[in-house]
C-alpha cells in the first residue's frame, strides 16, 4: 500500500513539476506582451529588461478601440466566426462520418482531393478564389467571407473527423440500422453525441483559425471596410508606410482580441470530458 | 421478399442520403480548392505579370524551378525547420496531454493556459519574440548576461542556424498548446478499464505509454503529427515577422519565396514563375504526406 | 446532441442579429453620408488609398481642408501599409478600383499605362503652377508624350548624425564627414568611447532596399554609376562599379563599428535606436525631420549632411527623385473630381508640413521659415530640405525588368554576410554574374518593348550634368 502510494506522489510530483514549468514557458511572451501594451512606443522598441511599464499607458487601448474601430469590428468577428463555426462542424461532421461508414463512386477521388487540398498554400489561393467569389458577387459580404472560410477548413476537418469516426466501432451503426433509422439518424441521433469531443476540437480550431484570419477578410471587404473583422483592424495599424509602426497599439489590439477566444475556450473546455473513463462506448 | 424490398428502398435511401451529405464539402471543395490550384497552374505555364495578357511558354518556368538554387535553399531550410519542431511539438504535446487528461488537480487551469498561446496571432507575437531575442537590449540576452550565464550578447538571430534555433523555439511555444488539444480529444476514446487492467498487471508508467496509449491512439497519432509537419511545411506569418528570412536567405521558407515572387520582388512581377513555383511545393508537400501516411501505415490498429 | 442544438440555435440567433444589424448599419450608413452631405444636396465621394497605414495626420488635414473648400465631392482615404500592393492589385483585377492609388513600390508604370489602368493627370498642374513645381519632376513623371501621376514629396537620403555622441567622443558636432574614409574613423572612435552602449554607425539589412538608401546614392553623387550599376551611355549594367562600396561597409563590419543585430536589423528598430541615442550615424531619408518630431520622440541632437563619398571622388548631385506619386484610376468616375483633389493636395502642402516636415514638390511649401521648429522641435532641417544638391535619373530601370533569381538587394545582402562570416568569396566574378542577369532581364525588356532603346541609351549622358 505505501510503496504505491510514494511512487503515486513521485510521478504526481514530476507532473506537476513539469506543467508549472510548462506553463512559465508559455506564459511569459504572453505577459511581457501585455506589459508592451501599456508602455509608450519609445519604450517598448527600447527593450530591456522592464517587463512592466514605467508608466501605464491607458491610451494605446483607447485609441486601438477607437482607430481600429473596436466596437464594429468586434461584431463583424463574432457573426464571421460564430457562422464559420457552425457550417463548418456541420458540414465537416458528415462528410467526415461519410467517408467513415459508406462507400460510393468518387469516394477516393474525393478522399485524394480532400488530402490534396490540405497543402495549397494559402497565400497563392487567395488570388483565384478572389476572382471566382467576385463572379459568384461573394465579395464585400460577411457571408462571402464565411463561405471561403468554411471551404479552407474542409479538407483538414473532415480528415479529422473520419478518423475519429474511424475509432468508432460499427456494431454500433449495425445496432441502430437492426432498429431502423436511416443512415442520416443514426448520424444525428448515435454518433454525433459519440464524437463530441472532436466536434469540440474541430469547433475550437475553426473559431481560432477565423478569429486569427487577416488575409481572406480583407480580400472580401475591400469596398465595404465596415465589415472588417478585428484581426484585419489590428493589423492594420501596424506600419505606417514610411514612418514608424505602432507595435504597442498593436499589442493592445491584441491583448482586446484575445478576451472573446478566452471566453469560447473556457465555454468549449467541458465538452473536452475530463475522466479518460468517458468517451468510447462499453461493451 | 419483403426483407429484400425493405433493402432496397433502404438502399436508395442510403445513397440519396449519402450524396446530400457530402454536397457542401463537394461543392466547396471544387470551387475553393479544385478551382484556384487549376488557376494556378494555368499561369505557372504563362509568363504572367499580373496584369498584361499572359503569353505560353510551356515549361520554361519549371526548368527554371528545378534549376533555381535560392528555391531549393529554401526547401532545405523549410524542412531543417519542419522537421525538427515536428519532432519536438508532437511528443511534448502528447505527454501533455497525458498529463493533463484530469487525473491532476487543476487539469482545467493548465490546459486553459497551455492553449493560450495558439489563439495568438503569430504576426504579432512573432514581433515580440523578436524582440525578446534582439542582439541589443534584448530580453534574453540581458536575463542571461544578469545571470552571469554569458559575457557578450549572443546574436540570435543574426547566425543562421541560431535563428533556426529561435523560430522552432517560437512555433514549439505556439503550437504545442495546439497538438496538446487534438491529442486530448484522441485520448478520450481510449476506455478507462484497459488502463485499469493495466494497472492491475502491475505496469509502471512508461510500459503504459509505449505498449497502450500509443497504439490506441492509432489513426489519430498519424494524423496529427502529419499535421505538425504539413503545418511547419505551410509556414509563414511566424518566420516573416521573426526574422524575415534573415539574416540573409538564411530563415528563408518556401512560402516567403513565392509569396517573395507574387508581391514583393522588384521589377515586373513574376508571376507566372511564382505560379509554378507554388505547384512545385504543393507536389512536395504532397509528397512528404504521402510517403509519411504510407510509412505510419502499420499505425492503424482500427482496422 | 447539445452542442449540435447549440451551433444551431447560435446560427439561427446570428443570422437573425445580422439582419438586424444589417438594417441598423444601413442607417449608420445614411447618417454619416447626411453629415458630409450636409445640407446641400449629395456629394461625389471620391476613394483615396494610400501605403501609409492607420492615420496619416498631415494627408488628414488635406482631405478636411478639401471637403470643406467644396462642395461637389468629399475624399475619403484608407491606408493599407504593409498588404498595400496586394490590395490594389487586387482590386485593379476585380474592377473595384478607388478612384486614386499611391504609385510607390512596385508598381510597374509603363505597365499601368499600357493596361489603360490609370489615367493621364496633366491637367492637373496649369500652366501658372509650373514655376512652383520642383523641375525634375516634369522630365521624371512624362511618359507617352503625358504625366500620368502626381508625385507631392522630393525624396533624397541624407547622412543623419547625432551631434551628442559626436562631442562625447571628441568630434565637432558641427563638423560631419564629407568622406567615408572620414566617416570610418568617426564610427571607430564613437564605437570606442561607447563601450558597448552606442555605436558608430546603423546598417539596417532588415530593409529590404537597404542597398537602395546606403549604396546607390554614394554611386550617383559621386558620378561613378547610376543606380544598381547602370550606365546610361552604354545602356546596360555594371554592377561591378559598386564593388568597392560594398567592400566599404564589409570593413565597418570588420571594425566592429556597427550596430549590433544589423543582420536583421529593420527600418524601426533602427530609427528607434538612434533616437535613445545608441547609433552615431546612419543613412535615412529627408523625410526624417518630421518623423523624429511626430512619430517617434527623441532628447538627442541630431543633425542632417550630405552623403559622403571616397576622398578620391567628387561629390557633385546626389540622387533624388520625385516620390509618392498618386495616380488616378481610369475605372475611376470621378476622374475630374480626383483630379481637383490632386490639384488641392499639391497647392496645399504646407498644411501638412506641420504634422509631418519633409520637401514637397510644390516648393512654396519648403520654406522653412514658415516650420513650427520650436514647438515641433524639427530637427536635421538644414540638409533634408535642401533641393539643389539633387536630381534624379532619366528612369528606374529595375523597375522595369523582370530578373530571373534573386534580384539585387538580396545578393549583395548575402554576399556581405558571407564575407562578414569569414567566408571566401570572389566578389569580381559575383558582382560580374550579376551585372550578366540583369543585363540579359534588360534584353528581354527591350525585345517586348516594356523598355526602349531611346530611355536607356542616351548620347552624351554624363551624370554631374543632370
Amino acid at each position: 500500500m505505501n510503496k504505491t502510494l510514494k511512487k503515486f506522489s513521485l510521478s504526481k510530483v514530476l507532473c506537476y513539476g513539469l506543467l508549472i514549468i510548462a506553463t512559465l514557458l508559455t506564459v511569459f511572451p504572453l505577459i511581457y506582451a501585455f506589459g508592451g501594451s501599456f508602455k509608450s512606443l519609445e519604450e517598448f522598441l527600447k527593450g530591456g529588461t522592464q517587463i512592466f511599464p514605467t508608466e501605464w499607458t491607458l491610451s494605446n487601448y483607447v485609441t486601438a478601440w477607437t482607430q481600429a474601430n473596436f466596437g464594429r469590428y468586434t461584431w463583424n468577428s463574432i457573426q464571421y466566426t460564430a457562422l464559420s463555426v457552425g457550417l463548418t462542424v456541420l458540414t465537416t461532421a458528415m462528410t467526415g462520418y461519410v467517408l467513415s461508414r459508406a462507400e460510393f463512386k468518387g469516394k477516393k477521388l474525393l478522399q485524394g482531393s480532400m488530402g490534396f487540398m490540405i497543402f495549397l498554400i494559402g497565400a497563392v489561393t487567395i488570388y483565384p478564389i478572389f476572382r471566382l467569389s467576385k463572379s459568384l458577387g461573394l465579395l464585400n459580404s460577411i457571408w462571402g467571407m464565411v463561405i471561403a472560410q468554411v471551404a479552407s477548413g474542409q479538407a483538414m476537418f473532415t480528415i479529422i473527423i473520419m478518423g475519429y469516426c474511424d475509432g468508432i466501432s460499427k456494431e454500433i451503426d449495425e445496432a441502430a440500422n437492426i432498429d431502423g433509422t436511416t443512415f442520416f439518424q443514426t448520424f444525428y441521433m448515435i454518433i454525433l453525441p459519440l464524437i463530441k469531443p472532436i466536434l469540440a476540437t474541430v469547433a475550437l480550431l475553426t473559431f481560432r483559425d477565423t478569429w486569427n484570419n487577416f488575409m481572406t477578410p480583407l480580400a472580401f471587404t475591400l469596398s465595404k471596410p465596415e465589415l472588417r473583422p478585428l484581426t484585419v483592424g489590428v493589423v492594420m495599424l501596424k506600419d505606417q508606410g514610411d514612418g514608424v509602426t505602432a507595435w504597442n497599439i498593436m499589442l493592445a489590439g491584441t491583448i482586446m482580441a484575445l478576451v472573446p477566444i478566452l471566453i469560447a475556450y473556457v465555454f468549449l473546455n467541458k465538452y473536452f470530458v475530463a475522466g479518460v473513463t468517458d468517451g468510447a462506448v462499453k461493451g | 421478399m419483403e426483407a429484400v424490398q425493405k433493402k432496397r428502398s433502404f438502399l436508395s435511401n442510403l445513397k440519396l442520403q449519402t450524396y446530400l451529405m457530402i454536397t457542401p464539402t463537394v461543392l466547396m471543395i471544387v470551387l475553393f480548392g479544385i478551382y484556384p490550384i487549376l488557376y494556378v497552374l494555368f499561369y505557372s505555364f504563362t509568363n504572367y505579370n499580373g496584369m498584361s495578357a499572359p503569353d505560353f511558354v510551356g515549361f520554361t518556368n519549371y526548368i527554371r524551378v528545378l534549376q533555381d538554387s535560392s528555391w531549393w535553399l529554401t526547401v532545405k531550410n523549410t524542412f531543417q525547420i519542419g522537421i525538427v519542431v515536428s519532432l519536438i511539438q508532437v511528443p511534448i504535446a502528447l505527454i501533455l496531454a497525458i498529463m493533463v487528461s484530469g487525473k491532476l488537480k487543476a487539469s482545467g487551469f493548465f490546459r486553459a493556459v497551455l492553449f493560450l498561446p495558439s489563439i495568438t496571432s503569430t504576426a504579432i507575437m512573432g514581433i515580440v519574440f523578436y524582440f525578446l531575442f534582439a542582439s541589443y537590449n534584448g530580453y534574453v540576452n540581458e536575463i542571461l548576461i544578469a545571470a552571469n550565464m554569458i559575457e557578450n550578447p549572443i546574436s540570435w538571430l543574426g547566425d543562421g542556424l541560431m535563428a533556426k534555433g529561435v523560430i522552432v523555439s517560437f512555433l514549439s511555444w505556439h503550437d504545442i498548446g495546439f497538438f496538446m488539444l487534438l491529442f486530448l480529444a484522441a485520448l478520450q476514446k481510449i476506455p478507462g478499464d484497459v488502463y485499469e487492467s493495466a494497472k492491475i498487471d502491475g505496469a509502471n508508467t512508461l510500459q503504459t505509454f509505449m505498449k497502450i496509449t500509443v497504439p490506441m491512439l492509432g489513426k489519430m497519432f498519424q494524423i496529427i503529427s502529419m499535421l505538425s509537419i504539413v503545418n511547419a511545411l505551410k509556414l509563414f506569418d511566424s518566420v516573416k515577422s521573426l526574422t524575415n528570412g534573415g539574416p540573409g536567405s538564411d530563415t528563408e521558407v518556401m512560402t516567403m519565396y513565392i509569396y517573395r515572387y507574387f508581391f514583393e520582388n522588384t521589377g515586373i512581377p513574376q508571376q507566372g514563375y511564382a505560379s509554378a513555383v507554388s505547384i512545385v511545393a504543393t507536389l512536395i508537400v504532397g509528397g512528404v504526406a504521402i510517403i509519411y501516411l504510407l510509412f505510419t501505415k502499420k499505425m492503424n490498429y482500427e482496422d | 446532441m447539445n452542442l449540435k442544438k447549440l451551433a444551431v440555435f447560435g446560427m439561427a440567433m446570428t443570422v437573425g442579429l445580422t439582419s438586424l444589424v444589417g438594417c441598423g448599419s444601413k442607417q449608420e450608413g445614411s447618417e454619416a453620408a447626411a453629415q458630409t452631405e450636409g445640407s446641400t444636396g449629395s456629394k461625389q465621394e471620391i476613394k483615396m488609398w494610400s501605403k501609409a497605414s492607420g492615420t496619416d495626420p498631415a494627408l488628414d488635414a488635406i482631405i478636411t481642408a478639401f471637403n470643406e473648400s467644396q462642395d461637389k465631392y468629399t475624399v475619403k482615404y484608407e491606408g493599407y501599409g504593409d498588404n498595400y500592393a496586394n490590395v490594389v492589385n487586387m482590386a485593379l483585377t476585380s474592377g473595384d478600383a478607388p478612384d486614386i492609388f499611391e504609385l510607390g513600390g512596385n508598381f510597374s508604370v509603363p505597365t499601368l499605362i499600357e493596361q489603360k489602368l490609370i489615367a493621364p493627370v496633366g491637367d492637373v498642374i496649369t500652366e501658372d503652377m509650373k514655376a512652383d513645381i520642383f523641375e525634375p519632376v516634369f522630365n521624371q513623371i512624362e511618359l507617352y508624350g503625358d504625366m500620368y501621376s502626381i508625385p507631392t514629396r522630393v525624396t533624397a537620403f541624407r547622412l543623419l548624425y547625432n551631434k551628442d555622441l559626436f562631442e562625447a567622443a571628441g568630434l565637432n558636432p558641427e563638423a560631419p564627414p564629407t568622406t567615408l574614409e572620414e566617416m570610418r574613423e568617426m564610427a571607430k572612435i564613437i564605437t570606442e568611447k561607447g563601450e558597448g552602449k552606442s555605436y558608430g554607425f546603423g546598417l539596417y539589412l532588415g530593409a529590404g532596399n537597404i542597398w537602395e538608401r546606403v549604396l546607390d546614392p554614394m554611386t550617383v553623387a559621386a558620378n561613378v554609376a547610376g543606380e544598381y550599376g547602370f550606365d546610361f551611355t552604354t545602356g546596360q549594367f555594371d554592377i561591378t562599379k559598386q564593388q568597392r562600396l560594398l567592400e566599404f561597409y564589409v570593413d565597418l563590419a570588420k571594425d566592429g563599428s556597427l550596430f549590433p543585430g544589423y543582420e536583421t536589423l529593420a527600418v524601426d528598430p533602427m530609427r528607434s535606436n538612434f533616437a535613445q541615442g545608441n547609433v552615431g550615424m546612419y543613412i535615412d531619408g529627408n523625410w526624417t525631420s518630421g518623423l523624429y518630431s511626430t512619430q517617434i520622440k527623441t532628447d538627442i541632437n541630431w543633425g542632417t549632411a550630405a552623403i559622403p563619398v571616397f576622398a578620391d571622388e567628387t561629390y557633385t548631385k546626389g540622387l533624388g527623385f520625385a516620390g509618392v506619386d498618386f495616380a488616378v484610376a481610369s475605372s475611376s468616375k470621378n476622374q475630374e473630381g480626383a483630379k481637383e483633389f490632386l490639384r488641392f493636395l499639391l497647392q496645399n502642402s504646407e498644411i501638412a508640413q506641420q504634422f509631418k516636415a519633409e520637401p514637397k514638390t510644390y516648393l512654396p511649401a519648403n520654406d522653412v521659415a514658415a516650420l513650427p521648429v520650436e514647438e515641433a522641435g524639427l530637427q536635421g532641417l538644414e540638409y533634408n530640405f535642401k533641393l539643389d544638391d539633387i536630381a534624379p535619373l532619366p528612369m528606374t530601370i529595375q523597375d522595369n525588368i523582370a530578373v530571373e533569381g534573386d534580384n539585387r538587394n538580396k545578393v549583395f545582402t548575402n554576399l556581405f554576410l558571407k564575407i562578414v562570416t569569414g567566408e571566401n568569396v570572389d566578389l569580381t566574378k559575383e558582382l560580374e554574374t550579376l551585372t550578366q542577369r540583369y543585363n540579359d532581364a534588360l534584353a528581354k525588356a527591350l525585345e517586348a518593348g516594356t523598355v526602349k532603346e531611346s530611355d536607356i541609351k542616351i548620347e552624351g549622358f554624363k551624370l554631374e550634368e543632370r
